[in-house]
């Protein structure tokens, strides 16, 4: 499933804007339906919905895709504001350590799971570096070395994964 | 046009006019994004068609707009003035480097650099893995998912009971109400399916949670039924 499906997305393991939008077809379709089936019940159920709020929707929601993907954590991104919204910072991690940070655009569902312990270590870790360092240099190679170290750790849970379907076909 | 508006409404050349689709309506009432919703449906004159190409454009100007945002230069200028360009292991690496800006560094989160070329560098490897190929990519799926769309769109909605070319909208407190309970249904969507994903991979073969092989018996355990032959005898009874 993953080796075929959301192995796409994850080609770009360091995910910029664009990669929010590249996936496979299948993905698009189970993904999308996320974002589609929610519109479809709220109007299913109540019966009163606009489609000019389904734009609204859609339009935030590729705002929310491009913010998660872009690699760019700004001092003014929502997750500074929102201290339970996801933002790049959160969903770098799962494309860098592939075994953490589930959710799309909160913190909540990983925090409650539990899904997020790599990640809070990971963070730990960087601020521990930041203080340890003496320069910039020093702290360029150290975070250097923790994000390879976090995505080797990605690397050999995806080939984890991508191995129990070999298991299976054999 | 004066034979189209005589003609029967079920016409596919029929185009709607004001009083047929917002007959009761008082325009001065509008706000302003309503009155341009209104003037797009009256312009194309056919709900299907304004409904479709509304939400069609709608996804190509946010996908262009991405497009313009994450332009591959600026990309690899960020990349190459934050990654150690020669510690990159690939010899398709550009030779070039570029000073980069001292924010950029300071914001720019993916400083990876693992032993992987794929992971640490996703331009200049191949065709395959440069941005470009993620731009056809998702130009070429969005327009042959989306011509569709465009035509079935508007029935869809209907059928699915929305309002579409109708005025005026709800009232915006209810948008963000809205819109926040698709955040919250789709953020749980999404981690409950990419959390199944991975737990089918974990789960769905056989003996991906028994223990490890055993291991070839050691030479201190072949040396036994040597020393005791009825547990050789035993054991080749029963295997």
């Amino acid at each position: 499933m993953y080796k075929h499906v959301h192995k796409i997305h994850h080609k770009y393991s360091a995910p910029f804007g664009l990669a929010a939008e590249y996936a496979h077809p299948a993905e698009v379709f189970i993904l999308g339906a996320g974002t589609i089936t929610g519109p479809i019940l709220y109007v299913l159920c109540t019966g009163n919905f606009h489609i000019f709020t389904m734009h609204i929707w859609i339009v935030l929601r590729l705002f929310q895709a491009i913010d998660a993907h872009s690699g760019y954590d700004f001092p003014w991104s929502l997750q500074h504001i929102l201290p339970f919204w996801a933002g790049a910072d959160h969903h770098d991690f799962h494309h860098m350590a592939f075994v953490n940070n589930f959710s799309t655009s909160f913190r909540w569902c990983d925090y409650i799971m539990g899904t997020d312990n790599k990640y809070h270590d990971y963070v730990k870790r960087v601020k521990a570096a930041k203080k340890a360092a003496k320069s910039p240099q020093e702290l360029k190679a150290l975070e250097k070395r923790l994000a390879s170290e976090a995505g080797a750790e990605g690397l050999r849970a995806e080939a984890e994964v991508e191995g129990y379907g070999k298991q299976k076909k054999q | 046009m004066s034979l189209n508006a005589t003609s029967a409404s079920s016409s596919i050349f029929h185009k709607y006019s004001a009083q047929e689709l917002y007959a009761g309506t008082d325009f001065s009432s509008l706000n302003w994004v309503e009155r341009q919703w209104v003037n797009w449906y009256l312009l194309i004159g056919d709900p299907v068609i304004a409904t479709g190409l509304a939400s069609f454009l709608l996804h190509e100007v946010c996908m262009h707009l991405t497009f313009a945002a994450d332009s591959p230069h600026r990309h690899e200028f960020h990349r190459l003035s934050t990654l150690d360009v020669a510690s990159l292991g690939s010899s398709s690496t550009p030779s070039l480097t570029f000073a980069g800006g001292s924010f950029s560094q300071t914001t720019f989160l993916q400083l990876r650099n693992s032993g992987s070329a794929r992971r640490a560098c996703f331009f200049h490897i191949s065709p395959y893995s440069s941005p470009w190929y993620a731009i056809n990519f998702g130009s070429y799926s969005s327009r042959s998912d989306l011509s569709l769309e465009i035509w079935l769109f508007h029935p869809i909605a209907e059928g699915l009971g929305m309002s579409t070319w109708q005025v005026p909208f709800p009232s915006w407190f209810n948008i963000a109400l809205q819109v926040a309970f698709f955040f919250v249904y789709e953020d749980m969507f999404h981690f409950f399916g990419k959390r199944t994903a991975f737990l089918c991979g974990k789960w769905g073969s056989p003996g991906a949670f028994e223990s490890p092989p055993i291991p070839p018996l050691g030479p201190h355990v072949q040396a036994r039924p040597q020393n005791s032959p009825q547990v050789l005898g035993s054991l080749r009874t029963c295997c």
